[in-house]
């Protein structure tokens, strides 16, 4: 392999992903696996990757059917890629994407695989409903039933009440309160403003309508089904119109003072998929494929956040620290920060959190302060706000993302570039990334 | 894919009715699949010149039953008309009238194609008999049945008749490959080019790039120049991105999401052609749009994105990749689409006409550009061509548009893609600042 | 464990125990209840001497699994204290329901409920449930008592003991059937009541008005659906009808159902995420009574120095009207 004792490279190649809608958008009626074949076939298509055998395919969905429970490798069998291409299926809300990117690059890095391809997908608009728990042990009776008369017993024990469906859980399991309404308290805790907020959807908004034009994403995101952009993304936005929007969550907690999470400065439910082609130098340079950028290092970290000892998206907060020192770098050695925006007020809580001595003193036992990052290497190319948010998408788009944006600074500036990306999840958990610029 | 009203014309009481009625008959027209035989025999060379025998003689050895005379020929496959020498109108005469006899007697899908000399301004009576063949050869091609086409090749005098310009036109037009192609004159102008190696793959070991590929027109023609081939690059918009993902899939070809009109977009594609370490042979312009509407109620936001789509990328295009300096190929072949409407003008489609007048203009300029790197530039001007742009048509003026030709049917986008693909190979090198019509003869226009 | 009271040890006849041959069913013991019984009314009330006891009963794996998933926690082998509670209420509940208890046992109202367990209890485990009522004392609003189940082991060690006190209203005066009799136990019915009842949990109880509730940060929301006391009674088999259903619940006076006191005290027991294999202590005080469907934000509060969890659940305000405390649950792990 190489010379040295650390495992060798795990290169980023590229990445693809088909535009984010709005839920109940454009993508409304297309499955999970119409959404990662699409974004798939884009990456095949411009990697001239058909008919070739990858060492895998890791991928995943959030909201997944029961169904899908192949979910990859039936969306990698409609693609050009050799029908031996191993896949595998992984979940971890919202972080999805951003785990089987790691998981990609451990086994390169191991030498388990040459090459891999790291993916998620979700759809709101086509989650899965459930049946009463009662109504599914009927029917369990019903399948196992080895008789007619059985199985009509077994049916006729079904009530009208059966059969109403159960819809998508809309919170935390253990706590019962939505994302949005933990991010509130969180929001008050850390006395994130409504103007931070809508400054920071702005930038979100601009900074994407701006890596558009300037043909950014033009071999990052294959077009589908008509749309070109992501739907979400308001180029013309104003602090004006942001302003403009009415709080929805924190509005029912006496403890949140003054609500200030809108429509606006939150991510709407989004449907969208990404992919991101993974391979070692060797791999790479045999089909003449150029690096962007290497994996270097990963962490995740989790909160208790179910009796309110730590804020639900904060997990990250703490998974940065761990890389950062892992990596003997500090949080303003690095030349671009991805921090996943679920809400504005989540990258504000956590850059807040950073820079609070009390905060790294007693929980991440810091002698001093991580400090403050540059804003100007934030998010620079748009983020969730502006881009949607399809939960096991969102991490695949930022590492393509980054990689691109390293690969050009460090062309630019013949230095090497350093980039974070941060994605809190639900059930208090939290993935960090750092990329490397790979430069020719 | 036929239309409605050809599949109805071509089934039994259909056709009785539209007999009577003295209603269009299209006949099918036979194409590369249905007729893969360079020539279909028997081929009767008309002629007394040097050059016929030269002719003749060629077509013996591509292994065509070729004829001299009529004589007792019950059906007629080709015929070419060698007027090379002729010198004065008079001379036309006993020329072509033999042909009047065998015209019934041609089979359906025939070629008739006269070779002749263009007019040069020097000598009155020659030029009058020489550009007399050019008005005897659009009116044939009026007359032609049954999807048998008629179309001429003008050599410029000291352009030898066994140029490979020449030979390759011939060709072209002999073949299936110019099903819709009728009532054209294509002139030859240099002795450049060379014959293709191999028959079967004209275009083997040259990279094309096609604009606009992602769907109609744009996929047919990246099909037909892979299929000749070709190693593909297909542009288009991101929108498209997804029918572009799959063409590229289908044809193994490189994939480029480009808005052509977008600030700096002919640096971008040079960028991707370089980090792909791809050099470009053929270039097929062929990104284009329509805004129509009647002058009187243009707006800049209609004239605009078609003036800049269809003409204005061009230029900025083809000048970033000769600028560039290092990703064409040797022989680099441009090939433009322009429209009948460019050359006949049509009603609501002042923009749209004027952008693609402008393509006919600019071909014969950028092919001057092109010569010094041994280039050449042309243009093809598709009449109707059944695609999903023309499906969305209000149905009486598309039942229209298809029947005002003199093959009586609309085009289909095969046609176009042939004809692109012919001016791309090694052979068409001759054929220079050129704008092929693909309409079936449409009756609009010169 | 409290001691029993000084105030009525001295008077009690020595105690008479009575086998029963299995828990007695709730449906029955409902329908006893409903009878009335004259006999109560004379003199100095007094609780009976008698004990129930009901041997070798086992702890059914089926039961406990639906009552953990009920309380939204994982299926365990070892058993939710819920299950010990609702294992041995029924049997306090016929022990209560017999002619010689001197209150109805409609207008009952469950006040607190402190389990102590020493040790843990596996599914399938065989155990003796005894019963006994205790401590009779005056109270402000009437008198309260406690009735107290052990849980045995097969060897007669002492497993765990739960401990309900409940208040009967009437003072000293004689308690009678009320018109519209509530059959409560697990919850109030009325601003009185529920009156007596924070000033029972309260250090200084016996002071009259209102003590404003100040809400914590709320760490989580239970929304209850209508069906909640349903699905509670079909785990727990206690289908006291002011549980099941707004029809039923009206028929005993009360505008919609209530949910089971010690559904929510379980809930926030498994959501307290102690440690089953350890001695603990789980103690809950109730105040306003749940209605369903209906919402409680709850906030937890973990000592982690004491080793206790406390859990608060109470209904938002809405409006004008101050937000209500509903029920306080607290979790101690002890050492050992």
């Amino acid at each position: 392999m190489t010379q040295h004792d650390s495992p060798r490279d795990a290169l980023i190649l590229g990445g693809n992903r088909i535009p984010f809608a709005r839920s109940g958008g454009p993508y409304a009626g297309i499955s999970n696996q119409d959404l990662l074949t699409a974004a798939l076939d884009g990456l095949v298509a411009r990697f001239g990757l058909q008919g070739e055998k990858l060492g895998e395919i890791a991928g995943g969905a959030v909201l997944k059917l029961a169904g899908d429970l192949n979910l990859t490798r039936e969306s990698a069998l409609g693609t050009p890629l050799d029908p031996r291409t191993p896949t595998i299926d992984m979940s971890k809300a919202c972080a999805t994407s951003l785990e089987t990117v790691i998981h990609v690059s451990n086994r390169i890095r191991l030498g388990q695989i040459d090459s891999g391809i790291a993916c998620g997908v979700d759809s709101a608009s086509d989650s899965p409903i459930e049946v009463t728990p009662r109504l599914r042990r009927i029917l369990h009776r019903a399948f196992a039933a080895k008789t007619t008369g059985q199985r009509l017993k077994a049916f006729s024990a079904i009530r009208p009440a059966d059969l109403a469906p159960v819809p998508p859980r809309n919170g935390e399991p253990r706590t019962g309160l939505s994302m949005g309404e933990h991010q509130a308290l969180t929001t008050a805790e850390w006395g994130v403003t409504r103007q931070e907020q809508d400054e920071l959807a702005l930038a979100s908004h601009q900074n994407l309508a701006a890596a558009f034009d300037a043909g950014f994403f033009d071999d990052l995101v294959t077009g589908y089904r008509g749309l070109s952009r992501d739907q979400n993304l308001r180029a013309d936005s104003t602090l004006e119109k942001l302003g403009s929007l009415k709080p929805v969550f924190g509005v029912k907690s006496p403890q949140v003072a003054e609500p200030s999470m809108t429509a606006g400065n939150s991510t709407p439910l989004s449907d969208g998929a990404s992919s991101v082609l993974m391979g070692s130098a060797e791999w790479a340079a045999e089909r003449g494929l150029r690096p962007l950028a290497r994996v270097v290092d990963a962490r995740s970290a989790a909160v208790d956040y179910v009796h309110g000892d730590e804020g639900l998206l904060m997990a990250p907060a703490y998974a940065v620290p761990e890389l950062l020192d892992a990596n003997h770098l500090s949080l303003q050695d690095l030349d671009f920060y991805e921090i996943h925006e679920a809400f504005a007020s989540t990258v504000l809580s956590t850059l807040k959190a950073w820079e609070s001595e009390e905060f790294c003193r007693e929980r991440l036992g810091r002698d001093g302060v991580l400090g403050s990052i540059d804003r100007a290497k934030l998010n620079v190319a748009g983020s969730s706000l502006a881009a949607g948010h399809p939960f096991a998408a969102t991490g695949g788009r930022l590492v393509a993302t980054l990689a691109k944006l390293l690969h050009e600074r460090a062309e630019e500036t013949g230095r090497v570039q350093r980039g974070l990306i941060s994605v809190c999840a639900a059930a208090g958990q939290g993935t960090v990334v750092l990329l490397e610029s790979v430069s020719d | 894919m036929t239309d409605a009203y050809t599949r109805f014309t071509r089934s039994a009481p259909g056709g009785a009715l539209a007999k009577q009625l003295g209603l269009p008959r299209p006949s099918k027209l036979p194409r590369r699949a249905d007729r893969p035989e360079p020539v279909l025999g028997p081929v009767v060379v008309l002629g007394g010149s040097a050059g016929a025998d030269e002719i003749a003689r060629l077509l013996l050895h591509w292994g065509a039953d070729v004829r001299r005379r009529f004589d007792e020929l019950r059906k007629i496959g080709s015929v070419i008309v060698v007027a090379d020498e002729i010198n004065s109108p008079s001379d036309l005469g006993p020329l072509v009238l033999p042909l009047g006899s065998a015209m019934r007697s041609l089979a359906p899908g025939a070629r008739v194609i006269t070779l002749s000399r263009p007019a040069r301004g020097e000598d009155p009576a020659q030029d009058a008999a020489r550009g007399g063949v050019e008005g005897f050869l659009r009116s044939l091609a009026h007359e032609m049945r049954g999807g048998a086409t008629a179309n001429g090749v003008l050599v410029e005098d000291g352009v030898k008749l066994d140029a490979p310009g020449v030979i390759g036109a011939l060709r072209f037009f002999l073949s299936a490959r110019s099903a819709f192609v009728t009532g054209q004159l294509l002139t030859v102008s240099t002795d450049a080019g060379s014959r293709t190696e191999d028959d079967t793959l004209p275009l083997a070991g040259r990279t094309a790039l096609v604009t606009g590929a992602a769907r109609g027109i744009g996929a047919a023609i990246a099909r037909t120049l892979a299929a000749d081939g070709a190693k593909l690059v297909v542009l288009d918009v991101p929108g498209a991105g997804t029918e572009l993902a799959r063409l590229a899939n289908e044809l193994r070809a490189v994939p480029i999401q480009l808005d052509v009109t977008s600030a700096g977009a002919g640096e971008r594609l040079v960028g991707v052609l370089r980090e792909r370490g791809l050099t470009l042979d053929v270039i097929v312009l062929n990104a284009g749009i329509t805004r129509d509407k009647l002058l009187a109620n243009m707006t800049a936001d209609r004239w605009d994105p078609v003036l800049a789509v269809n003409i204005t990328s061009q230029i900025t295009l083809t000048e970033a990749l000769i600028e560039a300096g290092d990703v064409l190929g040797e022989r680099p072949r441009v090939v433009s689409l322009a429209s009948t409407s460019g050359i006949a003008g049509n009603r609501g489609q002042t923009n749209y006409a004027a952008s693609k007048a402008g393509v006919i203009a600019f071909v014969d300029a950028l092919a001057g550009r092109l010569e010094p790197l041994g280039g050449t530039a042309n243009a093809v001007a598709p009449g109707f061509i059944e695609t999903e742009m023309t499906a969305r048509m209000p149905a009486l003026t598309r039942e229209v548009a298809r029947r005002v030709n003199s093959l009586q049917q609309g085009g289909l986008p095969i046609d176009v893609a042939e004809t692109i693909s012919f001016l791309s190979s090694d052979e068409a090198g001759g054929i220079r600042g050129e704008t092929l019509r693909v309409c079936g003869q449409n009756m609009v226009g010169k | 464990m409290q001691s029993s009271s000084p105030q009525n040890a001295p008077e009690r006849m020595p105690e008479r125990m009575k086998d029963l041959t299995d828990v007695p069913s709730f449906p029955a013991v409902y329908a006893a209840a409903l009878d009335p019984r004259g006999g109560r009314t004379r003199g100095e009330p007094v609780l009976p001497s008698t004990a129930y006891r009901v041997s070798s009963v086992r702890i059914d794996a089926e039961r406990a699994r639906d009552f953990d998933h009920l309380m939204g926690g994982p299926a365990t082998d070892l058993v939710h204290p819920g299950v010990l509670h609702v294992l041995a209420f029924p049997v306090s509940l016929a022990l209560m329901a017999r002619r010689d208890f001197p209150f109805p046992l409609l207008g009952l109202v469950h006040l607190r409920n402190q389990i102590l367990q020493h040790r843990p209890v596996r599914v399938g485990e065989l155990v003796d449930v005894e019963c006994r009522v205790r401590d009779l004392r005056p109270h402000r609003k009437g008198r309260t008592f406690e009735a107290v189940s052990t849980i045995l082991g097969e060897d007669g060690e002492i497993i765990a003991t739960d401990v309900s006190t409940y208040l009967t209203r009437g003072g000293a005066a004689s308690p009678t059937l009320s018109a519209s009799p509530a059959l409560s136990a697990s919850a109030e019915q009325s601003p009185a009541s529920e009156r007596a009842a924070r000033d029972t949990s309260s250090a200084d109880g016996g002071r009259a008005g209102r003590r404003a509730f100040e809400a914590p940060t709320p760490t989580g929301r239970w929304s209850l659906p209508a069906d909640a006391g349903r699905r509670y009674a079909a785990v727990s088999g206690d289908v006291n009808p002011i549980h099941m259903s707004a029809l039923s619940a009206k028929a005993f006076g009360f505008p919609r159902a209530i949910a089971h006191g010690m559904y929510t005290a379980s809930r926030a027991f498994t959501e307290a995420r102690v440690d089953l294999s350890r001695p603990l202590r789980w103690d809950v005080s109730f105040d306003a009574p749940v209605s369903l469907p209906g919402t409680v934000l709850v906030a937890f509060e973990d000592d982690k120095d004491a080793g206790t969890v406390t859990c608060i659940g109470w209904r938002a305000g809405r409006g004008d009207q101050s937000p209500r405390q509903c029920f306080t649950v607290e979790v101690t792990t002890l050492g050992g």
